[in-house]
């Protein structure tokens, strides 16, 4: 496609950028993955575009049970074998083949139908009334006021949802897509919880800072001060934690991993400035994913202790890139957007 | 054996149909009933109907097998046929009618809690992609369908509706155009409500 103005209707059009957002077709992934990384003025247009490919794609089909398709077979076999003679056309409506619908089928029928328009209502009422939802691009972070005077400020790509009005004495519940610095007020009342949900893990918080990062199915959440409680469908117990700690679940992993941690290092991209001061190269890692959503592997488990330091001049990863390559190997694998780093 | 024939390609399956192997029918409604039955309820209303023309329209298969040419691209012959059938079995609803394609039903399949907490975004998205996917007209309807839901190419589509693929791509790209404007006009409609409630 040549690099001229593009609109999101072109490319949901394009078959070939249709295999790319699904991921169906090995030439059409190296060939979009090439043309993003030299066209990065469309990627706004490129995002809008896959989105509505992807829920396109996702909306599921009603379901046909595997008893129905056999009863249809049966049906059909069962007029085959009876031709001896082929090639003479059945008289049409010679057998009634319709199935017979008992009115317990058809009860259950419009029972479902109810349920599910009841459902949608419900869910429409909800979304325009009751909640407000805030998203960010890949290039924005967004200061937003919470209903109790709360804060949070939500990193690129994100988004969060939260009920319009918190009544006096309930408790105070959020949903993050993403990543957010939280900095929440505190009240005396223990009815008036903060819990975050991320996921399938909530946090609970008592008047404190944080930050709550989640993309896919794993979950970090980095306290700067005060107190959290975390709790999880996957972990077996809650996990409470302190202050300069990280806490990480993974998927179903019913221990969550603890460690201390530099919390500075997990907050600087509210400021838009990253940074490494003696930094572990796990952290960096850490980082690495979470900023720039690529995975990090290490050849050599040692590597992850070893210092980095280093005040990034702009905040691109090519450049952070650049400067691990004087340490280390680092090969970048665009397509499973992986980065592996060796000894060198 | 059996374990074998499951892995016959289509035109595999369709050259054996056509030697008379009546297993073929078999695998191949194994395969396509399910797809065929979710278009044929979409064109007509009358889902039992649909379901008679789909068997009508493989016993026919096999009735004339002796005269059947060599068919590649299966799915798409196969819709096709159904289409004609149910179109002939409602000639004074051609599908170019307006109400011939019924609307989309909203599927819920998750318990509520689970839908409070992580499907949240899903069943919202997806609720504003059917009123979206209802604001289209039929036959608008019926290409993103076989695109988006039955995966077939636009040669195959235009195949399947008996529309050149130019018509085709033009019918399409104001669907999407539609969509997008929905989706965008939603987005609006939000801002603006909260602005007012700020």
């Amino acid at each position: 496609m040549p690099s001229r103005d593009i609109s999101a209707e072109e490319l949901v059009l394009n078959e070939s950028f249709q295999h790319w957002v699904r991921r169906t077709s090995e030439t059409d992934i190296a060939y979009w993955d090439k043309w993003l990384g030299e066209h990065p003025e469309h990627s706004a247009t490129v995002t809008e575009a896959a989105q509505l490919v992807e829920l396109l794609y996702s909306a599921a089909k009603p379901e046909v049970t595997d008893e129905r398709i056999d009863r249809a077979i049966a049906r059909v076999n069962a007029r085959i074998s009876q031709e001896s003679k082929p090639a003479t056309p059945a008289p049409r409506k010679s057998l009634p083949l319709r199935s017979t619908w008992s009115w317990q089928k058809l009860a259950a029928v419009w029972i479902g139908l109810l349920l599910v328009s009841i459902a949608a209502y419900w869910g429409v009422n909800q979304y325009f009334y009751a909640y407000v939802t805030y998203a960010t691009a890949a290039d924005e972070t967004r200061q937003l006021q919470l209903p109790d005077g709360s804060t949070l400020v939500l990193n690129a790509r994100s988004s969060v949802r939260f009920a319009r009005e918190w009544p006096a004495g309930a408790s105070r519940e959020v949903w993050i897509d993403g990543e957010g610095f939280f900095d929440v007020k505190h009240f005396t009342n223990p009815s008036r919880k903060f819990i975050v949900h991320a996921n399938q893990v909530a946090v609970e918080v008592l008047g404190t800072t944080f930050n709550v990062w989640q993309r896919k199915n794993q979950t970090r959440v980095v306290l700067q001060t005060g107190k959290v409680q975390i709790s999880a469908r996957a972990l077996t117990d809650t996990v409470l934690m302190s202050p300069g700690e990280l806490v990480e679940i993974a998927g179903d992993t019913p221990q969550a991993v603890r460690r201390p941690v530099d919390t500075r290092l997990y907050t600087a991209w509210k400021e838009g400035q990253l940074f490494f001061d003696g930094t572990p190269m796990q952290d960096v890692a850490a980082l690495i994913e979470m900023q720039y959503g690529y995975s990090v592997r290490f050849g050599d488990d040692a590597i992850r202790q070893e210092k980095f330091t280093y005040k990034p001049v702009d905040n691109n990863l090519e450049e952070l890139l650049q400067v691990l390559q004087e340490t280390f190997r680092v090969r970048v694998d665009q397509r499973s957007k992986t980065l592996r780093i060796d000894n060198n | 054996m059996r374990i074998q024939q499951e892995f016959r390609t289509d035109p595999e399956l369709w050259q054996a149909l056509k030697k008379g192997d009546n297993q073929a029918v078999a695998l191949l409604m194994k395969k396509y009933y399910r797809d065929l039955l979710n278009y044929g309820r979409k064109i007509s209303k009358d889902e039992a109907l649909a379901e008679d023309c789909i068997q009508e329209l493989f016993v026919e298969l096999w009735q004339k097998r002796d005269k059947l040419s060599d068919v590649q691209a299966v799915k798409p012959y196969l819709f096709k046929s159904l289409r004609r059938r149910l179109v002939k079995a409602h000639p004074s609803h051609p599908l170019t009618d307006i109400d011939s394609l019924p609307e989309y039903e909203t599927e819920v399949s998750f318990s509520y809690e689970e839908f409070l907490i992580h499907e949240q975004s899903t069943l919202e998205r997806k609720t504003k992609l059917i009123q979206a996917l209802n604001s289209l007209t039929p036959r608008q309807r019926e290409v993103i369908y076989l695109k988006f839901y039955e995966d077939l190419s636009y040669e195959q589509i235009a195949e399947v509706m008996s529309l050149t693929v130019p018509t085709l791509y033009d019918l399409l790209s104001k669907a999407v155009k539609r969509l997008k404007a929905f989706f965008s006009g939603v987005t609006i409609l939000l801002l603006i409500c909260m602005k007012l409630i700020q």
